[in-house]
């Protein structure tokens, strides 16, 4: 799925990694499984005591971001980040820190997790799934959990100025991002969403932008008591009554939660709606939940210039991401 | 942009040589061969059955969340533990927004295998809430951040056996761009069943000869493969500022770091070296320095014909004639190869080699390789202070990593 997801990014960008300096070339890539769905076919073959080794090689964590490499011949830097829900956004976020500091030109960032029976049956476990016949429903008064996703997204992420000289079509530019922890509980959040508050109001300080330019938050909402209401109050910390003029909303009340993979395709979601002056809706919402009551495009898209917004992800073990994102 | 300086002002250590930074320090200077018979799990099936294990491991914290981690975490917080104690930082001071937590495992953990045989075997019903929630790469850097209330980044960065100096680059950079003033770095894994027995099923271990120690033995013509370890390193990483600012102690300043990839075949290296050769060459450009000031160098060899070669070419390639000046040698010789924690334990083979005043030996050191000509520091650590000092890390996959260390000189140059 990786692969796929940069084939597609790399000719949208109408890249030639063969005219670029491969060293100055990198890939990151979140993802909270890496190759668990070999590790699965490996142990129900290893029952019947047939062993195929080679379905270990693609079991390790960093397996899927050595075959990017191979496949562009990216020689600079290469890292997997694993915050779960927010390994996607970690990913993105640091190819901004490689790209801003001068150590690459260009990084395929981006997130990919797989369907697997460990995390059906883990998640399951912490009881955060909605049950048969429900819907996930975000900030929705009757929320009741998630379903699980997969999938990937690559993003090609370079400097201003060598998107420029190569006249390629730019989505949308990093400000920049912030990167907290909860240091509370490991699967539940902090209730008065601090950590988390503080991710937002670090990615507005380090873009060098006001609050009251945000247009638009592609929202974590997982759709589970606690995160959306602790997202919500930790909205109306950063944004005081601008909260209640911009959007928000939740990718995943379409795609499902594709944890590693969340923060990158959530991003890529934002980005679209930027280049495409629309909000992504919320869908599933019907009954207003009075603690939750801000503006969460319910159910269909709407016509908006977005020239700033800003992408949540929330991961277990207290890991928060915010990104900013503004129009060129 | 101008970097800032960054400096190792805290060591922790959990090795195959036991608990603690001094018991590290002693069995590199001691030569100590850690290889024992495995009673972990079964090694019967197997036509080897040795490694480096940790002796024991015991907690300052006795929280039974914290009992109840896979082995491998357990490791990586008494790690932290030790190098936060050796730093001396007072958390109840600092800012605890400013420290950023990076933590580094290579291996899936023996619970992570019990909970994925458990739904194989048993189905989904079996799965514990309690057992997922330590199967996230999250759990060893969220238990890190909950105890100390850090509530910087705290970050996992899995990866290969060169994702401990993954964590310190990432680590470098955020302090670099002034998100945080601390970082603490932790690479640790576990040795499992499962582990060994890939590597085993994929011929990469040193077969057992009867009634014989299997041995680790890199650069000797006669090596024969991967010994497997397990272990903790920690490093209290800070910008110079701060670590001025509380008058802390500097073992050497990180000068530069860097992360680079082969970009050959999957789940292989390149025998040319040429990501690694990357990673030197990057690192040493990034700390504005020569090759030629190279002193010593932590190789990351592990005892296959693969991984020596590979790096010696890389070395020559990067060194020219320098390569045969300056020492060479791998402390995976004492505790076998330890995934994640490798390239923490050869940053701190750096640090013992610029503070310390002696070099790392080489063990298990018999007989010459034409291939690996270079001066590993052949079975006795030798006497001798470095200014300037590499260490490397090098993936099946082909990520590789290299920090350059400097002795510390305060000077008054800082940003």
């Amino acid at each position: 799925m990786a692969l796929v997801a940069a084939e597609q990014a790399v000719a949208d960008a109408g890249l030639d990694f063969s005219s670029e300096d491969p060293v100055r070339c990198g890939a990151l890539l979140g993802t909270t499984l890496g190759g668990m769905i070999s590790g699965e076919k490996y142990h129900r073959l290893a029952r019947q005591n047939r062993y195929r080794p080679s379905l270990l090689l693609d079991f390790p964590v960093n397996a899927a971001i050595d075959r990017l490499a191979i496949a562009y011949n990216l020689q600079g830097p290469s890292s997997v980040f694993s915050t779960a829900c927010a390994s996607g956004a970690h990913s993105i976020g640091y190819g901004f820190d490689l790209i801003s500091s001068g150590k690459a030109d260009v990084i395929l960032a981006g997130g990919v997790d797989t369907m697997t029976e460990f995390t059906q049956c883990g998640f399951g476990s912490l009881q955060v799934l909605i049950k048969e016949g429900e819907a996930v429903r975000p900030f929705d008064k009757k929320r009741s959990g998630f379903v699980l996703g997969e999938g990937a997204a690559i993003l090609i992420l370079e400097a201003r100025e060598h998107a420029e000289k190569r006249k390629a079509s730019i989505y949308a530019e990093i400000g920049g991002y912030g990167s907290t922890s909860d240091a509370y509980h490991m699967t539940a959040p902090d209730k008065e969403g601090k950590g988390a508050a503080k991710a937002m109001l670090s990615a507005l300080a380090r873009a060098g932008i006001p609050p009251e330019r945000v247009d638009y938050i592609n929202a974590h909402g997982t759709a589970t008591r606690h995160n959306d209401l602790m997202e919500t109050i930790a909205i109306k910390k950063v944004f005081g009554e601008h909260a209640l003029k911009l959007a928000i909303s939740s990718t995943k009340s379409m795609i499902g939660h594709t944890l590693g993979a969340a923060g990158s395709i959530e991003l890529a979601a934002t980005a679209l709606a930027m280049k495409g002056s629309f909000l992504p809706p919320t869908l599933n919402y019907e009954t207003p939940d009075p603690q939750c009551d801000l503006d969460y495009v319910p159910n269909v898209a709407r016509a908006k210039t977005i020239r700033t917004a800003l992408s949540n992800s929330f991961g277990f073990g207290g890991a928060n991401v915010s990104i900013l994102i503004r129009s060129v | 942009m101008e970097s800032k300086r960054v400096v190792i002002t805290g060591i922790g250590a959990l090795s195959p040589f036991g608990t603690g930074k001094d018991a590290f320090i002693e069995g590199v200077r001691a030569g100590k061969y850690c290889a024992e018979v495995i009673v972990r799990f079964d090694t019967i099936p197997f036509r080897s059955n040795q490694a480096c294990l940790v002796p024991a491991v015991e907690l300052e914290d006795k929280d039974p969340r914290l009992a109840r981690l896979p082995l491998s975490f357990k490791y990586g917080i008494a790690a932290a533990d030790e190098a936060i104690r050796d730093s001396k930082l007072i958390f109840d001071v600092e800012e605890k927004d400013r420290i950023g937590v990076f933590y580094s495992t290579a291996c899936n953990t023996e619970q992570t295998e019990q909970y994925h045989l458990g739904i194989v075997e048993k189905g989904p019903s079996s799965a514990s809430p309690l057992l997922f929630q330590n199967t996230t790469f999250m759990a060893g850097p969220g238990a890190v951040s909950i105890k100390r209330r850090i509530t910087g980044p705290a970050i996992a960065i899995p990866g290969g056996y060169a994702s401990g100096l993954q964590s310190i680059d990432v680590a470098v950079n955020y302090l670099h761009q002034s998100y945080i003033d601390v970082a603490i770095v932790i690479g640790a894994d576990e040795l499992t069943r499962l582990h060994y027995e890939a590597l085993y099923r994929l011929k990469l271990l040193s077969p057992r000869r009867k009634g014989a120690r299997e041995i680790s033995r890199p650069f000797d013509a006669g090596r024969d493969g991967m010994v497997l370890g397990e272990g903790a390193g920690a490093l209290v990483l800070e910008s110079l500022s701060h670590a001025r600012k509380r008058q802390a102690k500097v073992y050497a300043e990180m000068v530069g770091v860097a992360i680079a990839h082969d970009a050959f075949r999957a789940a292989d290296i390149a025998p040319s070296g040429r990501g690694l050769a990357t990673a030197m060459r990057v690192a040493l450009a990034d700390a504005g320095m020569s090759p030629e000031s190279v002193e010593y160098i932590a190789a990351t060899a592990n005892s296959t014909r693969l991984f020596d070669n590979a790096e010696v070419k890389a070395i020559k390639k990067v060194f020219g004639s320098h390569a045969y000046r300056t020492a060479a040698s791998s402390i995976k010789s004492m505790t076998g190869e330890t995934f994640a924690a490798s390239g923490i334990f050869n940053v701190i083979a750096c640090t013992v080699a610029i503070s310390n005043g002696f070099l790392p030996p080489t063990i298990n050191y018999e007989e010459a390789d034409a291939e690996c000509d270079l001066d590993c520091v052949p079975n006795s650590a030798r006497a001798k202070r470095v200014r300037v000092a590499m260490a490397n890390a090098y993936s099946f996959g082909g990520t590789s990593g290299s920090a350059v260390l400097k002795a510390f000189e305060d000077t008054e140059e800082d940003e």
